[in-house]
């Protein structure tokens, strides 16, 4: 029967998420502060105080409305609300006040390492994870090939899952919660490192996954990644819904939101824990000038901040970008909403004994804190890909 | 709102999800070890010929009469004290499933349940010998069976719904539970008998609050024609009407805060 899901309903039907000030109360367990001098309060304190039970509201008065066709990205800093928001669209928590409704089969990729028995074997596994996602068990049968086949773990099918490393296991995780499509469809962050070969399948998958979803809500600090997915935006602090719109203008409200906290000289944190931020740009001309490379494009990070740091890696070694030049893309910022519009570059690099731009081997273009520390690579420019080819073929 | 009823006939209906899990976790627990799953027949046959035949020679009876009074008892008692220490630990273990959306918790009690209902079927084999060389087996309390199978599962099913909320909420309830599980054992009249304990004694009166005795003795005592208080019947009715309407009052109110908890 075409048309019908391995659950039994209509696909035709349109998929709807409609939140209208929603609010979430959770209680916590605070220990009281501790005011004792000393070694033996401090461990008697810690050993006998109990709990002290309060109510902190996680969500307040959420609205936000999606229909077929959105594609919603959640911003917001770390502890905003973004995955408690995808927990409630995903009917694990249950609104404390408000209405919420969600239509079609929604399916979540937050933890896909999680939720295996590790003594059973992989193939018990599957079924089991499979039949938690509400598949049927004949449809099932039918499927654990083409699972094994994406995970790439034929040989591993009898063996105990917690032989398995942590990789495989993602990749199982993976296979399994995108095996099937869902209306909806709701993510945290992209999917998390694999080898080479397993992330084009997994971009692949996650691309035709996303294509056939009626919503996807995506929570992300990669600006990059939302732009090219997203079209419409909400962003969270505090729990409160400060903007929620079309996506360029919700870019440009977060970047605002975080200059702003920023100049409060409040501590701006995302996802990156080491202090370091999200780095995304472009590397978008390469001329061989004399002895030198000039090199052009532009950079930015998560945060909204203009990374300082450049440098060329080819032929295994980095060499810092010089005489950089900073200037204003005003295209660049539009686009991504940016709050800071230095975000273009226009620099030097000498290579040492380079002759011609095709001599360049597995050319990257990284950017970071300082041109030491750089090694987030930047997109290059299909043209600046187009010019290596065909200078290397001369060559 | 988290309608008990509904979620339970749900649960029924689609049983693959905590049928497999439950089984899953039985057959890996007994994969690790070179017997398999003749290791589930391991306890029933210590309480009922090694314990059961050491408390008679104590007490002074034949083994066939007091081997089938054991085993019918421990039966009884493992199957509701296991749906409990199951049930307490159950949504923590299920965690991940929980928060990545499987949320219709009676799935989970279920799955409590049916891995009880396992070590009852473990018990079977054993108390099928005590029973066979039991020398005055009585027929009526063979018909009676089925009902005392369904009230003792009855019970179970809210004792699981009410202690696997706790459990979710006091992580080391579960720890409690198993703790004074050997005290209220000794308690419950299976390797004794109820018959020294007169109702009016203070070790009577503590006995016949134990509720593990009045399960038991509704299951074992028509059968093999030992004495049963019309209170038994009483108490059981009593609890399973409470029992039912407590957990149906939980379910609704404490459901929702169960991935909360985790």
């Amino acid at each position: 029967m075409p048309g019908t899901s391995p659950y039994g309903f209509d696909l035709d039907m349109s998929a709807v998420i409609s939140a209208d000030k929603v609010c979430l109360d959770v209680p916590i367990y605070l220990q009281r502060e501790n005011n004792a001098s000393g070694w033996s309060g401090l461990l008697l304190g810690a050993a006998f105080q109990v709990p002290q039970r309060r109510l902190v509201r996680l969500l307040d008065e959420v609205c936000f409305d999606a229909t077929d066709g959105d594609r919603v990205a959640v911003l917001g800093r770390n502890g905003a609300g973004k995955s408690t928001l995808l927990r409630m669209l995903n009917r694990v928590y249950q609104p404390t006040s408000g209405n919420l409704r969600v239509e079609g089969s929604c399916q979540a990729l937050l933890n896909m390492s999680l939720g295996f028995n590790g003594e059973a074997t992989v193939r018990e596994n599957i079924f089991l994870r499979g039949v938690a996602m509400g598949l049927s068990a004949s449809f099932l049968r039918d499927h654990v090939k083409p699972i094994l086949d994406f995970s790439d773990l034929h040989e591993k099918v009898h063996h105990r899952l917690r032989t398995l490393s942590s990789g495989q296991r993602m990749r199982l995780g993976f296979a399994i919660s995108t095996s099937v499509q869902h209306d909806i469809m709701l993510m945290d962050e992209w999917v998390g490192a694999g080898d080479a070969d397993f992330m084009r399948k997994a971009k692949e998958r996650m691309r035709s996954r996303v294509g056939g979803s009626k919503i996807v809500v995506l929570a992300s600090h990669s600006v990059g990644l939302l732009r090219d997915i997203c079209n419409k935006a909400i962003v969270l602090e505090r729990g409160r819904v400060v903007y929620a719109g079309d996506i360029t203008s919700g870019l440009k409200f977060y970047h605002e939101l975080l200059a702003a906290l920023r100049a409060q000289a409040i501590h701006v944190e995302t996802e990156q824990g080491d202090g370091g931020q999200l780095v995304y740009g472009c590397l978008e001309s390469l001329a061989l000038d004399g002895a030198r490379l000039r090199v052009r494009g532009w950079v930015s990070g998560s945060e909204g901040v203009v990374p300082q740091g450049l440098a060329l890696q080819a032929n295994g070694r980095n060499f810092p970008l010089m005489d950089v030049k900073r200037g204003k893309r005003q295209d660049v910022a539009r686009h991504f909403g940016l709050n800071d519009q230095r975000c273009g570059f226009d620099g030097w690099v000498e290579v040492p004994g380079l002759k011609a731009v095709g001599d360049l081997d597995e050319l990257q273009m990284l950017g970071g804190e300082s041109s030491e520390s750089a090694h987030t690579p930047l997109r290059i420019a299909p043209a600046v890909v187009a010019a290596l080819k065909s200078a290397s073929r001369h060559v | 709102m988290n309608n008990f009823w509904r979620d339970l006939y749900g649960s029924i209906k689609e049983p693959e999800f905590w049928a497999l899990s439950s089984w899953l976790d039985i057959v890996v627990k007994y994969r690790k070890s070179s017997l398999g799953l003749l290791w589930v027949l391991m306890p029933s046959i210590v309480y009922v010929w090694g314990l059961g035949s050491f408390f008679a020679s104590i007490q002074g009876k034949t083994l066939a009469h007091f081997s089938a009074h054991v085993a019918i008892g421990a039966m009884v008692f493992r199957t509701l004290m296991s749906s409990i220490i199951e049930s307490a630990t159950v949504f923590n273990g299920s965690r991940s499933f929980i928060l990545d959306g499987h949320v219709r918790l009676t799935d989970y009690i279920l799955e409590a349940l049916a891995k009880s209902f396992f070590y009852f079927c473990a018990f079977i084999p054993a108390t099928l010998v005590a029973v066979a060389i039991y020398p005055d087996l009585q027929l009526v309390g063979i018909l009676w069976l089925p009902f005392a199978f369904v009230l003792t599962y009855v019970n179970a099913l809210w004792v699981t719904v009410a202690f696997s909320l706790i459990g979710a909420r006091f992580p080391d309830f579960g720890q409690l539970i198993s703790n004074i599980s050997i005290f209220i054992f000794l308690l419950t009249p299976i390797i004794w008998y109820p018959d020294n304990m007169p109702a009016d004694s203070v070790r009577g009166q503590l006995m016949r609050f134990n509720p593990f005795y009045h399960f038991v003795t509704i299951f074992r005592a028509p059968l093999l024609g030992e004495k049963i208080e019309m209170m038994s019947f009483w108490y059981v009715g009593i609890m399973t009407v409470c029992g039912l309407s407590l957990a149906t009052l939980l379910y609704r109110r404490y459901a929702r805060y169960v991935p909360l908890w985790l």
